[in-house]
């Protein structure tokens, strides 16, 4: 039942209760099964990379090649992974952008193309990316035409998804700063310069909702073969097709720890604590800020660090390293985004549906989440990341072509070593926030 | 042997609002589903009183002592229950 008064509070903020705490005993014997069952995995059976992002889905019947054809898909480009891109990804090519398309048809595309993966982590993207596109479009506006410069990577989303991802964490109480839900409708100011200058990249690279789409529709099984048929195939081949641009691991980090924060914010030890510390709602949500900040900083230190610790490569590549390996971080963010939001994705998604179709009768079915589902979701993405291997092979690359390279036997024993480390970090700092 | 004539189960919450304080804030409490909830407040101040149960409930604080607001949960989970005005939590409820 919801009543005219409850419908007013939701309209100001994502409100609702939230699920009930993981027993300490399930979230412990939850992260010693990932624990013992991902380094069994990765010592006695993961010697050699097994996830190729050239490897071949299984192709669907033709008619989505076909209707993606007629709009216009640049197929063979020449950027890496282009054989492999996923559908959520296409609409943030430069040339597509470009492109006048009905918004209704882009609508639908996106939603199809997206249908494939996470929703919950997507639903975000389709519903607020895609109308500064279509606005932009709509009102026939041409960008300046400005270059996004290639060295600013995707910085911009680094400072820009502290508040979206964490949307209701930096404010005092579960009603979120008004500031934050504003700042990423589409009217919003904040992603109109941007978008204004150099419309082609910045919708790809700096808004939020589209690179928090990109990063989760590396989790897709639907992809695009070499001939550009739309295929099915292991997630997990598809990971390492991710763009690697300066600041991903941060992106990756502020994603990760963002999260974590959710849940430690909203404990009454961090409550109390922010309360005794701070005199007015502007020095709390400072605080509370600083407190994500250190969340994410964690994430991507420890991250950093254990990639960068890895042995037999030359300096060159030992500072790539750390981008190489983000994408093994991405398995980790969406079951910890699903293991937290799980509950909003079932209940809000019947609101919205409801909402949209109008059906005046229908009622929203609440369903109490289990924990252990919880908890399951949170392992399995520890699980997916934790020997998602791919990153060796980049790694391994790396040691070919290094000057002074060890035996073979010491690439592969490096191999081993590097594969627990670098995902390590992001699987330590996931359980503690998850507890 | 159980009494018939008890009382039902219900949890009570004092709230006081003095000078732009609030007692008691981020408390821990347990409550039954469909068990009644009161939240009594002695306000000097008007204010909203937010429950992020689902579905939510929204109260009107006004400026008097002795307000009384009543509500029941139906869906387990973690509700909280905030100050609007004031950006307070006073109490988080575990429902189950």
């Amino acid at each position: 039942m919801i009543t005219d008064r409850s419908v007013a509070v939701l309209a100001h903020g994502l409100g609702g209760s939230t699920d009930l705490p993981i027993p300490f005993a399930y979230a412990l014997i939850g992260a010693a099964w990932a624990l013992t069952f991902t380094f069994a995995v990765v010592a006695l059976t993961w010697r050699r990379p097994r996830f190729d992002p050239d490897k071949p889905g299984r192709p669907l019947p033709p008619v989505g090649y076909h209707a993606d054809r007629r709009t216009g898909h640049p197929l063979g480009r020449g950027d890496r992974g282009a054989a492999v891109r996923g559908l959520g990804r296409d609409h943030r090519l430069p040339r597509s952008a470009g492109r006048a398309q009905p918004a209704a048809r882009r609508v639908l595309r996106a939603v199809v193309g997206r249908a494939g993966g996470p929703l919950a982590c997507r639903w975000p993207g389709v519903a607020c990316d895609l109308p500064v596109r279509t606005v932009h479009r709509l009102l026939g506006l041409r960008s300046l035409g400005l270059r996004y410069p290639e060295s600013m990577g995707i910085g911009p989303r680094r400072s820009a998804c502290l508040p979206s991802s964490g949307s209701s964490s930096p404010a005092p109480t579960r009603d979120p700063l008004p500031r934050s839900g504003f700042g990423y409708s589409p009217i919003s100011p904040s992603r109109w310069p941007g978008h204004c200058a150099a419309a082609k990249r910045w919708c790809a690279r700096a808004d939020p909702f589209e690179v928090y789409s990109v990063v989760a529709s590396r989790l897709s099984a639907l992809r695009r073969n070499h001939d550009g048929r739309i295929a099915i195939g292991n997630p997990f081949d598809h990971l390492p097709s991710l763009p690697v641009r300066p600041g991903i691991v941060a992106v990756l980090a502020v994603l990760l720890g963002s999260t974590a924060f959710d849940s430690v914010s909203a404990t009454p030890k961090w409550r109390n604590f922010v309360d005794e510390h701070t005199g007015s709602i502007a020095t709390a949500t400072l605080l509370r800020t600083a407190g994500l900040l250190v969340f994410a900083g964690v994430v991507a230190g420890t991250f950093w660090l254990a990639a960068r610790a890895t042995g037999g490569v030359d300096p060159q590549r030992r500072r790539e390293l750390p981008g190489l390996m983000a994408h093994s971080l991405i398995p980790i963010v969406i079951g910890y985004a699903f293991a937290h939001y799980l509950t909003y994705l079932v209940e809000r998604g019947q609101q919205t549906i409801i909402g949209l179709l109008g059906l005046s009768h229908a009622e929203v079915h609440y369903v109490a989440v289990n924990a252990s589902v919880g908890v399951g979701r949170h392992q399995g993405g520890l699980c997916g990341g934790r020997p998602h291997r791919r990153c060796d092979r980049r790694a391994r690359q790396g040691i070919a072509v290094a000057p002074r390279r060890s035996s073979a036997d010491g690439t592969a024993g490096n191999d081993a070593g590097d594969g627990r480390l670098h995902v390590h970090p992001g699987s330590i700092s996931c359980s503690a926030g998850g507890g | 042997m159980s009494n018939e004539q008890a009382p039902p189960n219900r949890l009570v919450i004092d709230v006081t609002i003095k000078g732009g304080n609030v007692t008691p804030t981020n408390e821990q409490l347990k409550s039954g589903i469909k068990e009644q909830i009161v939240v009594r407040v002695n306000s000097d101040v008007a204010d909203e009183l937010h429950v992020h149960s689902t579905p939510e409930h929204s109260f009107n604080v006004e400026a008097k002592p002795m307000q009384s607001f009543q509500f029941t949960v139906d869906v387990p989970g973690k509700v909280d229950v905030e100050l609007h005005k004031l950006n307070k939590t006073i109490a988080t409820i575990q429902v189950q």
